[in-house]
């Protein structure tokens, strides 16, 4: 291995460390699952590693694979989308069978399956990562108009499965 | 934000505070990915390049110091008239034919052996040193050339050819193609989004026929230096839902 290369290998592995949790987590939270999390940030870091050099340059090698990631998930979601059932049928049809039950638990995966994968994306950005609506924007190369629409529409769409069936969101009187 | 959008924050980061990836397991997993994917931007080199590759992996480890960033002065396209213009086999070269040979099954992993390989090609093929020396002037430009970042081909939100995208239920899209992608829906609705400049919006909103064509279903406002046009047969799909299902990018960037 040449001595570049092996620098290289060597301040990847640092940076894969060093962000390695918060993107998996990210994954996690726009997959809903474990194995498809760690594919989505394996392939990331693969991307990331490819233009290591340019992108160890980089004012934020981060922005860079958070980018990737979040790309590469809706181009993932994009070309799964012919064998899908629709999320939303099964989700809200469970929702309903057991509207009646106050006692019966939401995953919060389950909750976030029920957006279209930008808006989950856009929510994971706005709240999880708290990152403001310029820079997902920015992040996901649209307008903060339509990150703004997006988002409340998500919000709107989690609300009441949340309140209904997540400990936490209980609904609290005005 | 208010209490909700809080509550929701500290919902999600509680849901995954406890997950942590296996890192070593990712780092090696995305060495060998990475490394596969920097050499498939190769991977259009054709069997006479390979050659070209080898040989010039031979005559840059042949060089006093081989191996290392010292390039001898005959080295390089130039080399040979003049010599003064020859740009050099430098540490970044080398290192991608340490990828190279790595990556090549058929190529010996070590420096002697790719020697004798590589030299054994020649004598087998009869190339006298001065097609080998040719060869390696063909082929160091190519070699040290930065290669291209590769990008999504995807016409998903982020960086891409085109500023937009299309997502509604029950409709699928193909790959985009030049400044469009066509899309498919039920009962055999079909759309094609082109991307067109905005100097040319007033000719396509301001024909009655959109352009001259019937198919025509839509035209977007502008959006800074482009807007979109939508041609095809809905079906029965409500033109706002197609509307509702566009994504803008704030420019497109060509």
């Amino acid at each position: 291995m040449g001595m570049k290369r092996k620098r290289s290998v060597e301040e990847f592995t640092t940076f894969v460390q060093e962000t390695g949790a918060q993107l998996h987590r990210a994954a996690l939270l726009l997959t809903g699952d474990h194995h498809l999390a760690e594919d989505l940030t394996q392939a990331t870091y693969a991307k990331t590693f490819a233009a290591w050099s340019r992108v160890s340059a980089a004012d934020s090698p981060l922005a860079y694979a958070r980018t990737t990631l979040l790309n590469t998930y809706l181009s993932h979601r994009r070309l799964r989308r012919n064998s899908e059932q629709p999320v939303d049928d099964s989700l809200f049809s469970h929702q309903e069978v057991h509207a009646t039950d106050p006692t019966t638990r939401l995953d919060l995966f389950d909750a976030l399956a029920t957006l279209a994968p930008l808006d989950r994306a856009i929510v994971v950005l706005r709240y999880w990562e708290d990152r403001s609506v310029a820079d997902a924007a920015h992040d996901l190369g649209i307008t903060q108009e339509t990150v703004r629409t997006r988002s409340r529409r998500a919000l709107a769409r989690l609300r009441p499965l949340l309140e209904a069936h997540h400990p936490g969101f209980e609904r609290t009187t005005p | 934000m208010n209490d909700f959008d809080t509550r929701l924050g500290d919902a999600l980061r509680d849901r995954v505070r406890g997950e942590q990836p296996d890192l070593r397991q990712l780092t090696e997993g995305s060495v060998r990915a990475g490394t596969r994917i920097k050499h498939r931007r190769t991977a259009g080199i054709g069997a006479g390049v390979l050659a070209g590759l080898a040989a010039a992996a031979v005559v840059a480890i042949g060089l006093p110091g081989g191996g290392t960033a010292d390039p001898g002065p005959e080295v390089g396209p130039a080399a040979g008239s003049s010599g003064s213009s020859a740009p050099t086999l430098d540490e970044e070269c080398l290192e991608r034919l340490d990828d190279f040979r790595v990556s090549h099954g058929k190529m010996p992993a070590d420096d002697s052996a790719l020697d004798d390989y590589v030299n054994g090609l020649g004598e087998q093929e009869g190339n006298p040193p001065s097609t080998r020396e040719d060869q390696l002037k063909a082929m160091s430009p190519r070699l040290c050339e930065e290669p291209p970042v590769e990008e999504d081909s995807s016409a998903s939100v982020g960086k891409q050819d085109l500023p937009i995208t299309f997502a509604l239920e029950g409709w699928n899209c193909d790959f985009p193609a030049d400044d469009k992608f066509p899309c498919s829906g039920p009962n055999d609705a079909w759309l094609s989004f082109v991307v067109r400049d905005a100097a040319d919006h007033d000719y396509w909103a301001d024909d009655a026929d959109k352009g001259g064509d019937p198919n025509t279903v839509w035209v977007s406002e502008v959006h800074d230096n482009y807007f979109v046009s939508v041609q095809g047969k809905l079906r029965g799909t409500p033109l706002d839902d197609v509307i509702e299902g566009l994504t803008f990018a704030p420019t497109w960037e060509r």
